[in-house]
Order: structure tokens, then sequence, then C-alpha cells
């Protein structure tokens, strides 16, 4: 369901049932997963974790010609900071304590217009933050001032920070407001291009899906992580939606198909060979040259030399994986198909709509440990104590902790992944990661230092609980 | 005011980052989630454009709902203390606002008194970041650390040292641990033990030994709160330098300053003096003829904090002989320490233009005005540095080009990397012009085999 009417998306925990805390056997969470409802469980000890705020600026900031205007404390915008060469300008309101009573409506109009006279931005995003999500300050009113005296679209995107559990709902936040600016205008003519649907991904792997789909004569817009702004137009007019990661993009897909009956297809992350060429054959058939599709797969399947050979030293070496869900389930059959095991899954969230994937993955792996959260290190800690595996393959989470317990650490957040070079990439990535692992070894050091012995010695789910209403 | 690409942050970050640097202290931060993991965002390879997700800090937090905001986060708050003694080694915890329990009320402090009765050692902090940027949240948690931690007397045997040292400020002066080191090193030269307070190796005793020190050195203006905290709770007498020293001459009136606040003989400080220089002279003879084939003598923009901006200008114009015509303050230091602040360049740099700006397109505009020929400010100046052909060097949160882990941009070590580091950005930007294309004229010989 969407509700692309009302001011703000529904969180993900309302709108797809997602949940945020769990930890126990695959087969435990199938099985609510089969009987129709994942159970809302809290933790009554957290560490800090990205909300949606931090979420839905991460992609802003990666939409050529859009400015973003933080409107909050400054600390609210302080994951924008950092220096970056290659990012959206931004400028944030710095609401102080009077103005967190009073109302910062004066500083929101003023930093709207600041930096369109530095930038001359095609559009303006106006990220709301908790404590203007509290106050209620009426953002809306000063856009839609300011809209008529400067002419451009200037987008509210309603982040508050704690509505949700779950950071994604951010992304949806983003996909909601920039959606409602161009599905406001009259439906135009059907257009020859496809939307791929780019929500989590980093900017080569959304390069490397669109150089594949360019072989297949598609002609491709990103929307809207890594997309152009003064293309939005053009999104409501493609002739299919294809996702990079199905539940991320979920929501682009369904309002687009919804709203302007564009088709959606949500496809297995295309990571690993077999999840590539399904991705492929897909696309090819829809885009009705599945001739040209196989073509492609064959040609780039025969290019790669073969892979499992990389990692013939480190056959059944085991893996911890942490990554977002639909990820996580489409790349550890690629894993298992090189010769690695499955140590434990962690993902950091899961919506019911990804249940037939959770069965699958509970059907290979009933009794394998699965945590489901975001940033819960001290859960992971006692995990990774006793299981004790060969590697640590996570994204952006820079797992320190996991090189404290002497257990080496790829991270996905700079590699490139996706499709067929992706495939290599990681394979050569896994290989160095296995082979020499003594910067874990020289870190390793009991973690008592850190973590109560007591804690240790508990079961992982101990501070996870039933949420109560 | 709006600020444009800041780079201050908020209060709650600047105590963040503090208590991180403090070992064996553990936050316990009641907030929202994200307020805490935002905070960092040094890494040159963390949350960059193609972030998907952030790093944890493993910072235990309340990870406040919407159910809290409406009903209240206090017994939230309860459950989350109760549960971080369980979980988490410290010797002290200190629970710290975000801006959202501040503005629903919650009462923290009934909490931690609740937590204190129970014998657990927690405090709480008010650190909502609206309050302050993060140099004003350093001041205020260094402070409030003091007036809560310290209020209670300190019973264990301690270390006695002779001058704590405040102002550097973790997260915004990227090179804060390895300045409190070579500041060390200073002190000693004096034969005084100085209490660094934060960084590797310290920890509540370094914080408790603080109250028996016979001197506190402020070395920004963010330093004077803790050290006004400390003198009038423990009669901790302070000297108020203001700011950074780098080089040998600044690091000299700093011992004279000290020496004289402790009653030093004063040949011991002239021959201290004179050993600083004599270190500093040996390494800056070997850069001379880098500096004099180069012909570093440049137009120089300073931006940055207080105390490292003024620290580097007074290097960069007292010493080394650069012409400093630009110095911008970014940290937003209060109105009444401004003069001050002022006085400390003009008094080395009589010519300099002095300016409080803490958004980049204020500060861009400036530098495009003056056209320097080197910029000592931030990775944020990298473009206009671009524009107007500037070198950059860095010195100022946020740092691209180098991560910094125990490097000094302070003391002697600090003037010798910024001597390198500016040759470096020199000559980087001598080979990056491109070379003119000098046409080669076939000689007639060659046209008659052709």
């Amino acid at each position: 369901m969407t509700t692309l009417t009302h001011r703000t998306v529904l969180t993900r925990e309302k709108r797809k049932g997602s949940i945020a805390a769990f930890s126990g056997q695959a087969q435990g969470l199938a099985k609510e997963g089969r009987e129709g409802g994942l159970v809302q469980r809290v933790r009554t000890f957290a560490q800090d974790a990205p909300s949606d705020l931090q979420r839905a600026l991460s992609i802003l900031r990666t939409i050529r010609g859009l400015a973003i205007v933080v409107h909050g404390p400054a600390g609210c915008a302080a994951s924008l900071g950092g220096g970056f060469q290659d990012t959206a300008p931004w400028i944030v309101t710095g609401i102080n304590e009077r103005d967190s009573i009073m109302g910062g409506d004066r500083k929101l109009r003023a930093a709207i217009h600041q930096i369109h006279a530095a930038h001359a931005p095609a559009v303006i995003a106006v990220v709301a933050t908790p404590v203007v999500a509290i106050n209620n300050d009426d953002i809306e009113s000063v856009v839609t001032e300011v809209n008529e005296e400067l002419g451009i679209p200037i987008i509210p995107v309603l982040t508050d920070g704690f509505r949700s559990k779950i950071a994604g709902s951010g992304y949806d936040a983003v996909i909601h407001a920039l959606l409602r600016e161009q599905l406001w205008h009259p439906a135009g003519e059907r257009g020859a291009h496809l939307n791929l649907l780019s929500v989590a991904e980093k900017s080569q792997d959304v390069q490397a899906l669109k150089a594949l789909l360019r072989e297949l004569d598609a002609e491709v817009e990103v929307f809207p992580r890594h997309g152009n702004a003064q293309a939005f137009h053009r999104v409501p007019e493609a002739r299919l939606s294809v996702s990079i990661d199905p539940d991320e993009s979920e929501y682009a897909g369904q309002v687009l198909q919804e709203q302007r009956g564009i088709p959606f297809l949500s496809l297995d992350v295309p990571v690993g060979l077999d999840n590539t060429g399904r991705w492929l054959s897909a696309i090819g058939a829809a885009l009705e040259r599945p001739g040209l599709a196989q073509a492609v797969i064959a040609r780039h399947e025969e290019q790669l030399a073969p892979l499992k050979e990389r990692l013939a030293r480190h056959q059944g070496a085991r893996v911890f994986v942490n990554l977002p869900a639909a990820l996580a389930f489409a790349l550890v059959p690629f894993l298992e198909s090189l010769g690695l095991t499955l140590a434990a899954l962690e993902i950091t969230a899961l919506s019911q709509d990804q249940d037939s994937r959770l069965q699958a993955f509970a059907q290979g792996h009933p009794e394998v440990p699965l945590l489901v959260g975001e940033g819960q290190i001290f859960e992971e800690v006692n995990l990774l104590r006793n299981l004790a595996p060969d590697l640590y393959l996570g994204s952006g989470q820079a797992a320190v902790h996991a090189l404290r317990l002497g257990i080496p650490v790829l991270d996905l957040q700079h590699l490139p992944i996706l499709g067929y070079l992706g495939a290599a990439a990681l394979v050569e990535a896994l290989e160095r990661s296995l082979s020499n692992t003594s910067l874990a070894g020289f870190l390793a050091e009991p973690a008592e230092r850190r973590y109560a012995k007591g804690w240790l010695a508990k079961s992982t789910h101990w501070f996870i609980k039933h949420e109560v209403k | 005011m709006s600020l444009d690409h800041d780079r201050n942050t908020c209060a709650l970050h600047g105590a963040l980052h503090l208590l991180d640097a403090i070992p064996s202290v553990v936050p316990i931060l009641h907030a929202n989630a994200g307020c805490g993991v935002s905070a960092w965002n040094e890494d040159p390879f963390q949350s960059g454009v193609d972030e998907t997700c952030s790093g944890s800090r493993e910072i235990s937090s309340t990870l406040l709902l919407e159910k809290q905001v409406v009903f209240g986060g206090t017994s939230r708050l309860r459950e989350q203390i109760k549960n971080t003694v369980k979980v988490l080694n410290g010797d002290l915890y200190v629970v710290i606002t975000g801006c959202v329990p501040e503005v629903i009320g919650d009462d923290v402090q009934a909490m931690v008194k609740e937590a204190r009765e129970q014998r657990f050692p927690v405090i709480g902090l008010s650190t909502p970041g609206f309050k302050a940027n993060a140099w004003g949240g350093y001041a205020a948690t260094a402070a409030s650390l003091i007036e809560q931690f310290l209020a209670s007397p300190q019973g264990a045997e301690l270390e006695v040292v002779d001058v704590n040292l405040f102002g550097l400020v973790p997260g915004q002066d990227p090179a804060w641990e390895g300045d409190l080191i070579e500041l060390k090193r200073v002190l000693a030269t004096l034969g005084l033990k100085a209490n660094r307070l934060i960084g590797y190796g310290q920890g509540v005793d370094a914080w408790s030994r603080a109250a028996k020190a016979r001197l506190s050195l402020v070395l920004s203006p963010w330093g004077l709160a803790p050290a006004q905290a400390l003198r009038d709770l423990h009669g901790v007498p302070l000297l108020d330098l203001g700011w950074n020293p780098v080089g040998s001459l600044d690091s000299g009136l700093l011992l004279e300053g000290v020496g004289e606040a402790l009653g030093l003989d004063l040949d011991r400080i002239v021959q201290a003096r004179e050993l600083l220089d004599e270190e500093l002279r040996y390494y800056l003879r070997k850069a001379a003829s880098g500096l004099i084939l180069g012909n570093v003598q440049k137009r120089v923009a300073v931006v940055g904090g207080s105390a490292g901006a003024i620290g580097q200008t007074r290097f960069l114009a007292g010493t080394l002989g650069q012409i400093v015509s630009d110095v911008i303050l970014t940290d937003d230091p209060p109105e009444d320490r401004r003069e001050a602040l002022r006085a400390l360049i003009l008094a080395v740099a009589p010519g300099a233009s002095v300016s409080f700006h803490a958004g980049q397109t204020a500060i861009a505009q400036q530098l495009r005005a003056s056209r320097p020929e080197l910029i000592v400010g931030s990775a944020l100046e990298s473009a206009v540095a671009r524009e107007v052909g500037a070198a950059l060097v860095e010195r100022a949160t946020p740092l691209r080009s180098r991560p910094l882990f125990r490097r000094s941009h302070g003391g002697i070590a600090g003037a010798i990397a910024l001597v390198e580091d500016l040759l470096a950005a020199l000559i980087q930007q001598q080979d990056s012009r491109p070379r003119p294309v000098t046409q080669v004229q076939p000689h007639p010989a060659q046209e008659a085999f052709a």
C-alpha cells in the first residue's frame, strides 16, 4: 500500500511489517514469517545506530542538481560533513535553544534563499529533524511561500529520528518527497527508457549495472541515488522500473506501478553470477529481448575465469555476514558456491515482503544463528566470540570490534560487488582477506576488556524483548 | 544564523568526542537514534558519498522512540543505565542528553540519582545539541565533569602532576592527541609533569589527579570553563594562554608563563627556551634550502579554530617569515574573547585581516577577495584554493588529505610538520602545473634524411 497523498510515508514497521530486532536460529524467524507476522521486539539495552535522518541525507547528497537544507540543530547535518568534494551543496539552519521553543521559520526561509543564491540548484530538499518534528515547525508553509518566490521545486523530506526503528524508513521519506513532486504533474508520454532504482548502492555498482543494461540496448534513468534531479521528470514516464535491492527500492517501484502503471521488476540483488544472470534474463524478457540477454550473459560468463579456484586454499572458511537483508540473502548462495561456509547471518532489518527470501534461506540454513539489528555491536561481540569465524563480511560498519576479537574484516562499502565485474572483484577481495590475517591477529584482545563477563556469558538474545504497545 | 557546510556540529558531539577520548569512561546517550554515530565523520573512507551504512562507535543509547517522546523517556533511561553497567566495563558512566529529552523535559538527574543510590558510578550532564557547537560542548562537558565527578573526594593514591592541559578539543582540533603529547614533552624540559587528561593512557584517574595539580593551562577559549571550575572547586590556579603554541618562540612563551606562575628559577626557564630554539633551528636549517629555492615567502591565509589558527599564524609570521594576509577563526568564540584573540594575531602579523566566520560561503568569499598563495585551513577550503590557485595545507577539521592518529600540529614537532607539509603542497602545486610545450624545430640535416 502506498500513501502518496499523505504528507509523510508510513514507517516500514507499519507499511510492511518490518522488524529491527531478533536473535535466534533462522528457522525460528522463518516460522514467524510463515505464520504471517514478524513479531515486533525492542532492545532493553541498545547501542546507537543511524536513524531515518542519516539515511535520507545519504541519498540526497548523491543527487546532482539538488541542494539540501537541514532544518534543525547543526549536529543533525553532521553526517554531511567530512569535507567530501563530490556532495550536494548543503546548509543547516542551526536552530538554537530559543528557536527550539519559538520556532525556526525565519531561519528556514533565510537558509533556502541563501543556498539558492549560492548554488542555483534545480531542486531544494528541506529535511526535517527531531526537534523540528516535536515542535511541529510549519515547514510546508515556508516551503510553499518560498517556492512561489524562487520558482523551483522545494520539497520537504519529513524525517524525525524517532518514529521508526528502521533507518531505511528515511530512504522511503526521500522517495516519497521526490515522487510526490514528480507525480503532481500530469502524466507525460511513455518513454523507451527504464528506471534503475538505486536506493542504497555505491556509484561503482550502479555504473556497472548501467553498463550491463546498455548491452541490452536499454536506455536507463537512475533514480534516486546517484540520479540527476533535472532528469527526474522522466521517471514517471519510464516503460519499466527495475530494482537493484528489491527491499530498499520496493516503495519507489510500488508507487510508480500504482500511480503510473509502470511495471516493477522486483528481482534478487544481482550479486554473483547466477543472480546477475537471472537479473539480466528478467529484464531482457520484459524488454522483449530475451535472446540478446542470453547472449550478454553467455559472453560475460565465458570471460570470467573460474572464480572458485581463486579460493581453493580457503574452502570451508567460515564467514559471518552482516548486510542489508536482500543483499545478504542473494550473496550467501554465491559465497557458498565459492566453497565458503556461513557461520552466522546478521541483517539490518527484515520486512514481511522479504518472507519468500527468508523461507528459502531458512530452509537451507535452519540452525544458523540469525541476528536482526543495526549497530548492536555488543550482540555481535557476544556471538562472534562464540563462533570465532574466519572472516567478518560487512558494509560500512568499519567492524573494528571484530578485528579486536582477532577476526579479519572485509568491508564492502567501497568495493564494487554487483554484476560480473563485481563478482570477480569480490572473490579477489575475499582471497586477500583470508590469505593474510595478520592485522586481526595483532589486534586481538580478550572481549572482557570492554564487555562485562556477565554479558559475554549470556545468550545473544538476552536484551531483546517483545514490544509492549 | 544558518551555516552552509557547517564544520562545528553541536554540543552533544563535542561532549561525545571528549568522553570517547577518556578511556574507562562510558557515555550513555539519552537521545533518538543517529545522534551518536553522526558525530564521527572524520574517517576518510567512512560515510562518503557512497555511504550505505554508518559505523557504530559502540555507544550505549536509549534510542528514543515516538512513545517515549510522547510519554517521556525517563523509564527507558532507567532501563538503559541499569543494563549499561551490566554490559560495558567502565570506571565512570556519564549520561549525556540529546535535544529530544531536553525538549520533552525528561528528569535525567532523578534517574542518575537512583543509579548512584545503587552505588553505580554514574553522573548526568545536560548536553543538548542546540545549546552550543561542539567546541562549546567540550567546554561545558569538561567543566561539568569536574563539578560532578570531582565533587566527591578521590580516595586512591595518585601520581602528583604539575600542569593540567585544557582546551584542545577532540573531534574539532584534528591533532589534539599529538599536540598534547608534544606539549607534555615541552613542559618536561622544565622538569614539569603535564596532565593530558584525554587520550592514550589517560582515564578517570587523570581527572582525579587534576584536582591536586599546581596549575591549569588554558590552550583555547574552550579550555577556560573547566579550568575555572577546577580553580573554584579545588583552588587550582589557572594560566590562560589562549592558543596552542607552534614553534619554539611560542613554546618558550608558554614555558615562561608556566615557570613564572609556578615560581621557577628564571635561569632554568631561559635555558629551556634556548634548548627549544636550538632544536627547531636545527630542523629549519635542513629545510632552509627548500625554502630559499622555492621562494617560500607566500601570502598566506589561515582558517581554523582559534587555538590552532592563532598558533599556526604566529609561527608562520613570527618565525617562518610568511606574509599572513588573512586569519579566519571558525569556532565562533565568545564575543568577549575576540579582541584578545585578534591582538594575539596582530602582534606578529600586523597587516593581517582577522575575521570570524563559520559558514563555507563567507570564508570562500573572503579568500576569493584576498587571493592568498597558500591557505592553511581545512578540506572545506580545497575548492576555493583551486579556484584562486593557492596551495592548501590542511590543519583544521575536516581533514581529507591525511588521517591523523598521533602526529602533532603544535610545539616543535608541529612546526616542523607544518614546514614539511607546506613545502610538499607547494611542490605538488608546481608539479601539477601544465608544462609549456616547446616546439622543436627539426635540424636541417634531419630534414635532408627524411
